[in-house]
């Protein structure tokens, strides 16, 4: 039972990180509708943003926070504004090709700046546990879920108590009526696509003190942020939550009583019995 | 204040309004009446910037609009209520309302407007926190409307407001128009109920086939023999 609990746990505080990859593109598909493939990618360049400043000016992960949120919006703004922009009204498939471009850029350069052996980060709390009832919980990926928790609250507060966040909910529910109501939807797609990919940034960071980085291991997170978007319905932010700690339940469990070699491929199972069983996710429909 | 001049709009190869022109003068009620299909969405679509006319000019209070962005159109002070109401379908009224006073010179007078829309329609208080798609029919409209002056508009363009009402709620709509109108607000209506339309406007267009075919006072379009027999079936 105690194992049991502890690998629950454990799925959960992972669940809970792949949750804000998950909203971050679930946020971009409903305002934009468009799915961002290189959003795994944004994980990894937060991924390798966060070991550089580590590693050249010795600056803590959690406390670069601040800085990936900001870099993030800015930089997913620009990529925005230069590469979506000027290809959104266009078929579907345009924009699929130009996100897959964006995040095989984004590889490469890491690939060319960092080298292909994997690289991980030591701190002084990186094997600090805290014990609770007989389960045991790794310190950085607890406190990585409580910023996650507050980072998820606080996008819900920015969605639902402010202009621009209210701006965006309105371009994604009614595009032309948004345009009506005196709303640039243009500022507001592009702002849509900067939180996301800032959301994916700093999931990369939080997810640092735990994992192994490789310049390819978007790839990874961008099928995750997808299973996990899926599983709470496109476009729905609020769903993407139970998806990702579905997600990391599944795969935790997966590996601890199965097998660990086949970790991700429980996702995916989980992931293809809803795409059988419930189409629109197990959360229903476009909300955002 | 509102001009369309000769506008020609086209949706790929197709075109459907042909040299269409109208005016609007400041504090008058302009009804656009015509069977379906005739153009009078597109009109409307095309005055505040969601489709663009491939020739003519749009001016509004003399300044060209022709090409300009529905945003930068609603900031001049048109506001458009669209046909089928166009809420957003998860949001509450008051979101709606919040919304519609989005833009910085309607955002001073919030506090202001909500209280004139709200006396206006009474309804919406009681369902300040509902969400939009549990509304009724009648609702609905009336939170479209609310929306639209919560942007405290010089003109206000209305795309059939009674479609899809009970002829009680029909009632209640056109009354509440005519207050709007008599406030002060410059209309422009578009609506396939001919009769109560041209009983409440100044003037009228009447529009066929994309193109403009007779104008006139209300009471002359009334009493108009083509207009009698195509639309009000006498």
């Amino acid at each position: 039972m105690t194992t049991f609990l502890q690998v629950f746990m454990t799925g959960i505080l992972t669940g809970g990180v792949y949750a804000l990859v998950g909203i971050g593109l679930s946020l971009i598909f409903g305002v934009m509708r468009i799915v961002n493939f290189a959003h795994g990618e944004f994980v990894a360049l937060g991924m390798y943003t966060s070991l550089l400043l580590f590693q050249s000016m010795g600056i803590d992960p959690y406390l670069a926070l601040p800085l990936i949120i900001v870099g993030g919006i800015l930089l997913g703004a620009l990529v925005e504004r230069v590469f979506i922009a000027p290809i959104i009204a266009a078929p579907e498939h345009v924009s699929i090709l130009m996100t897959v471009g964006v995040g095989l850029v984004i590889s490469n350069l890491l690939l060319f700046g960092f080298g292909a052996h994997p690289q991980s980060i030591f701190t002084w709390y990186s094997t600090k546990t805290v014990r609770v009832g007989g389960v045991t919980f790794s310190g950085p990926l607890s406190v990585s879920f409580l910023i996650t928790l507050a980072v998820i609250l606080g996008l819900y507060w920015v969605l639902t108590r402010t202009e621009i966040g209210r701006a965006m909910r309105a371009t994604a529910q009614n595009r032309d009526a948004a345009e009506l109501q005196g709303i640039n939807t243009a500022v507001a797609r592009m702002l849509a696509f900067g939180i996301g990919v800032a959301l994916a940034a700093v999931s990369g960071t939080l997810l640092l003190p735990v994992l192994y980085v490789i310049p390819t291991i978007g790839g990874v997170f961008t099928l995750k942020a997808f299973v996990v978007t899926v599983l709470g319905g496109m476009g729905n932010v609020l769903g993407a939550i139970g998806g990702g700690l579905i997600l990391g339940v599944t795969e935790s469990l997966g590996a601890a009583y199965i097998s660990s070699g086949y970790r991700d491929a429980f996702g995916l199972i989980a992931f293809l019995a809803v795409l059988l069983l419930r189409p629109a996710g197990l959360f229903g429909k476009s909300r955002v | 204040m509102l001009l369309v001049e000769s506008i020609n709009v086209a949706y790929g190869d197709l075109q459907v309004l042909w040299d269409v022109s109208l005016s609007v003068r400041e504090g008058e009620l302009v009804a656009l009446i015509g069977a379906n299909g005739a153009g009078k969405t597109t009109t409307l679509r095309a005055i505040t910037g969601l489709l663009r006319p491939r020739s003519g000019r749009i001016l509004f209070d003399g300044k060209d609009l022709t090409g300009l962005s529905p945003h930068r159109i609603v900031e001049m002070g048109i506001a458009h209520v669209p046909e089928g109401r166009q809420l957003f379908p998860l949001m509450t009224v008051e979101e709606h309302l919040l919304l519609g006073s989005f833009l910085p010179r309607a955002r001073a007078r919030r506090t202001q407007n909500l209280e004139r829309v709200l006396s206006i329609f009474p309804v919406l208080r009681e369902r300040f926190h509902q969400v939009a798609e549990t509304l009724s029919g009648g609702e609905q409209q009336m939170l479209a409307i609310a929306r639209a002056l919560m942007s405290d508009p010089k003109v206000l363009l209305l795309d059939e407001p009674s479609l899809g009402l009970a002829p009680l709620i029909v009632k209640e709509v056109f009354g509440i128009i005519e207050q709007i109108h008599k406030e002060g607000v410059t209309i422009l209506l578009v609506e396939q109920n001919v009769q109560q339309a041209l009983t409440i406007a100044d003037r009228a267009f009447v529009m066929e086939n994309g193109r403009v075919v007779l104008e006139g006072s209300g009471s002359e379009l009334l009493a108009h023999p083509e207009v009698k027999k195509a639309y009000l079936g006498m």
